[in-house]
């Protein structure tokens, strides 16, 4: 099987379009109200903090992803098991997002239509993308990439009389707790779900930065979020926004030119379904590498139709209800998430740090064996 | 035809062979046995007599398949005024050599040739007393002038076009390419027709990766015969069961001269004057020839119409039975009351209406497309009057969804050169959208983009244009810049050699 890569803008792309991905449903967070931008932006410091610990972690072992690493740092049996439980949070976050995009489109516009439907739907797209491979994927994100750019920013734009910004004021009239536990939600999600990409950075370009790629998609993925956030407050204000099941949608609602434009959300629609879709893309892809890992299967397309299924059907059962989701996502997410995405990189870091120094040490054979690993394909 | 058990899957020709002996007689008989049954098979007999004995030989050839002044002229009249010396043996080497004048002779005893060259139009010499046959050309065949092909149009283009045999379809393309490293390879495909295959690249300009590829699969197609140029893409194309066509096609001599300069190779199929052009990506349907030699702007514009036009065409069907039956709410109020009161009194629901008139609109489209002109007033009758005006008088459609089908046809004919995936995807999309609305849609065109960056024509990813994220690359696709911007040729397409043009803007 000819080994599967994408280039540094694609990886970026892919990486933005990532974080675009959830924060387009459920929304930010409503403790810190109007001071939303601020939580973004030390949410945003915090996770430059952490994405560098997993640049650092590609940037050792480049050509490898996250379970081959397992194994060569941890060992046969400890670093199976650890690639058992991150790959559960793989799984579980992956149930959650088509979760989250069958329970919308079901709330926003087919109310009558069966969630399984729209679940089955998903998984057939999904399961279509991960037999394409992430290359495949890679070069579909980069059409879609500027069509949601595009379409985001027209929204913010014709939207500008509308504004106002007075909605933003006052700054910090709560204190900064509030504001600094949803910079922990934020942080924690999307930003620190990046930890994803270490189980597919084997498919990233030998010659790409891995640092740049995690920078610069956190400076445009972030900025995104802000326009987002500082859109949606300054269009309804955060007590709307706090009765909104998904805020960012429902502001397009708002949005009107002429007598003829109007009720324009469901473009908003694109770009949720697409941005979603890429980020369950990444998560499943991820999640069918670890699967084959465990199961020691060499091509992780054999697994991966049947894992969609699975969780697209057992999606279906994951919560009584829509606000049970919400709920979930917004409050208990942040804290499940923090083995997962702080703890077993930073442990997964130090171990290579370790042998990587060990490595140098002894023979510099080691990396020429390591980085004859990938040959490079045709590339666009 | 025996067959031979052993043999491989295998399409088998007859097994007769010529032995060539030194009689004449015998050879003669040989050959007639072969061509029994045959009666444009015609065997000329006649001598060149001298002093004391006269050398007999004998002509064979197809009628109708040589040009009979050659065989006068070049053939029967030198020989028989020939003053051979007395004591000459019958021999070819002097026959070619100082009787016959003819740019083309060759003597021969292999039965494949000797046979294919009398099917092909040349004429067959047999000497008496000489194991040797000497091939003559003599092809007259007849093949019309070069015109302008009806499906490929161009306002300033030349008048030209392909014809069927493909040495002057490869002297059309030459023509225009002044060059040595023009090559030529000619293959055979087809155990019964043996169909001449011509591949045609620049070398230094065309992948060498991509022409051996190209080689190796044509040698491994494995068929009876080979008419068309369109069923020999199908043999060797990459994606053969997607409907989005790898290799394109081609009927003008200046295109092909054009894709030959990118550093793309032309397949000539003898027989048809239609090439094939490869690699082929998904830019190439919305290119026109004319987009060169019109103002920029103006190309420009109408390339995004093209574009714009293959969206709508698959999608404005689908997009309205979504607003119609799930997204009411998107729709301008005044809009939705006249779309209300267009609707009022139709019993079938959007979707069976929708379905219905796309159906009959291709049933139009195919009614006409094959047939006689004479016809064509009856079916716009048809067409306009009964199936428009009449359906929607008589509540049948609603005038809107008319509207919509129409639309979605005039576009589909703008990009004709994409109908298999338009047709495809259309009708997917809105029975999606029946299903999920917008959703529905969004999902099926996810799909399908997921389908075209998949695809690779030769190696070369189908999208790859569209996908770099590099927006100088959209400069020959969505655009079209000026051509001094136009200065590289296509990445992986063409082999090292890059540049089309010097430098005049000091980049």
């Amino acid at each position: 099987m000819q080994k599967e890569i994408i280039n540094q803008k694609q990886a970026i792309v892919l990486m933005v379009t990532f974080i675009m991905g959830s924060g387009t449903i459920v929304g930010t967070g409503d403790k810190s109200g109007q001071d939303i931008w601020i939580a973004l932006l030390i949410a945003m410091a915090g996770a430059s903090i952490i994405m560098a610990v997993y640049a650092r972690i590609i940037k050792l072992f480049p050509g490898m992803d996250l379970f081959d690493l397992l194994d060569k740092l941890f060992g046969r049996i400890l670093g199976k098991f650890i690639a058992l439980i991150f790959t559960w949070y793989l799984f579980h976050v992956g149930l959650n997002l088509i979760r989250n995009t069958s329970e919308f489109i079901r709330i926003i516009s087919l109310d009558a239509t069966p969630q399984c439907v729209i679940a089955l739907f998903t998984g057939v797209l999904i399961a279509y993308a991960l037999r394409c491979g992430i290359e495949v994927i890679g070069r579909w994100v980069s059409i879609f990439f500027p069509v949601i750019i595009v379409i985001s920013i027209t929204l913010s734009v014709i939207a500008v009389d509308m504004y106002d910004f007075d909605r933003l004021k006052p700054v910090l009239y709560e204190g900064l707790k509030p504001v600094l536990s949803d910079a922990f939600g934020i942080f924690a999600h999307p930003f620190a779900e990046t930890v994803v990409f270490l189980g597919i950075a084997g498919c990233f370009q030998k010659q790409s930065n891995p640092h740049k790629i995690f920078n610069i998609a956190l400076l445009i993925g972030g900025l995104y979020m802000l326009m987002l956030a500082v859109r949606t407050i300054a269009l309804m204000g955060p007590v709307n926004k706090s009765l909104q099941m998904f805020p960012p949608y429902i502001t397009a609602r708002i949005i009107k030119i002429g007598d003829f434009f109007q009720r324009i959300e469901l473009i908003n629609a694109v770009i949720i379904v697409t941005a979603v879709f890429t980020k369950v893309t990444v998560y499943m892809f991820s999640f069918a590498k670890g699967m084959s890992y465990l199961l020691k299967i060499d091509d992780y397309r054999t697994l991966s139709t049947p894992l969609v299924f699975f969780t697209a059907a057992y999606s279906i059962f994951l919560f009584d209800n829509a606000l049970f989701m919400v709920k979930w996502a917004l409050n208990v997410f942040p804290y499940y998430a923090i083995p997962f995405e702080i703890i077993i990189p930073l442990l997964v870091w130090i171990a290579a740090e370790i042998k990587a120094r060990n490595d140098k040490k002894t023979t510099s054979q080691n990396q020429s064996t390591n980085s004859s690993g990938s040959n490079a394909g045709m590339q666009c | 035809m025996p067959k031979h058990k052993n043999s491989l899957p295998t399409v088998s020709i007859s097994n007769k062979k010529i032995i060539m002996l030194k009689s004449l007689e015998d050879n003669l008989k040989q050959f007639e046995d072969i061509f029994q049954g045959d009666d444009s098979f015609m065997a000329r007999h006649f001598a060149c007599v001298r002093k004391n004995k006269s050398l007999k030989f004998c002509l064979l050839y197809l009628d109708g398949m040589v040009d009979a002044a050659i065989l006068d002229n070049s053939i029967i009249k030198p020989i028989i005024n020939a003053h051979l010396p007395d004591d000459c043996e019958a021999n070819a080497d002097i026959i070619i050599n100082q009787v016959i004048f003819s740019h083309y002779a060759k003597k021969s005893q292999e039965s494949d040739e000797l046979l294919s060259a009398i099917i092909m139009g040349d004429s067959v010499l047999l000497i008496e007393n000489c194991y040797d046959a000497v091939i003559v050309s003599s092809k007259g065949w007849k093949s019309r002038t070069p015109s302008e092909p009806e499906g490929e149009k161009l306002i300033r283009g030349p008048r030209e076009g392909f014809v069927e045999p493909i040495l002057d379809n490869l002297a059309l393309i030459r023509r225009r390419l002044a060059t040595p490293d023009l090559k030529y390879k000619e293959m055979t495909i087809g155990v019964e027709t043996k169909t001449k295959i011509g591949i045609v690249y620049i070398e230094g300009i065309a992948n060498k990766q991509i022409l051996a590829e190209l080689i190796e699969r044509i040698n491994k197609v494995e068929i009876d015969g080979m008419v068309l140029a369109g069923s020999l893409a199908e043999l060797i194309q990459d994606a053969p069961y997607s409907p989005f066509e790898t290799i394109g096609f081609t009927e003008r001599p200046d295109v092909a001269v054009a894709d030959l300069l990118e550093g793309r190779i032309i397949v000539l199929v003898d027989g048809t004057p239609i090439t094939m052009t490869l690699p082929y990506l998904f830019e190439k349907f919305f290119q026109s020839g004319d987009d060169y030699s019109l103002n920029y702007l103006f190309s420009s514009f109408s390339r995004l119409l093209r574009m714009i036009s293959f969206w709508l065409t698959i999608t404005a069907p689908a997009i309205y039975v979504a607003l119609t039956t799930y997204h009411q709410e998107m729709i301008p109020t005044a809009l939705l009351m006249s779309i209300l009161a267009a609707r009022e009194g139709v019993p079938f629901p959007t979707i069976v209406e929708t379905v219905g008139l796309l159906v009959i609109f291709e049933i139009l489209r195919e009614a006409g497309t094959r047939m006689p002109i004479s016809l064509s007033n009856a079916l716009s009758i048809l067409g306009a009057l009964v199936l428009g005006t009449a359906a929607v008088e008589a509540k049948i459609v609603s005038a809107t969804v008319i509207t919509v089908v129409a639309l979605t046809g005039l576009t589909g004919l703008m990009t004709q050169r994409i109908k298999a995936p338009i047709v495809v995807i259309r009708t997917a999309l809105t029975l999606l959208a029946g299903f999920m609305g917008l959703y529905g849609i969004l999902y099926g065109i996810i799909f399908v983009t997921l389908h075209m960056c998949s695809i690779r024509s030769f190696g070369v990813p189908y999208m790859m244009e569209f996908t770099s994220l590099n927006p100088g690359d959209l400069r020959d696709t969505a655009l079209r810049a000026p051509i001094w911007f136009l200065r590289h040729r296509p990445k992986l397409v063409s082999s090292s050699n890059k540049t089309r043009q010097a430098n005049r803007l000091g980049q």
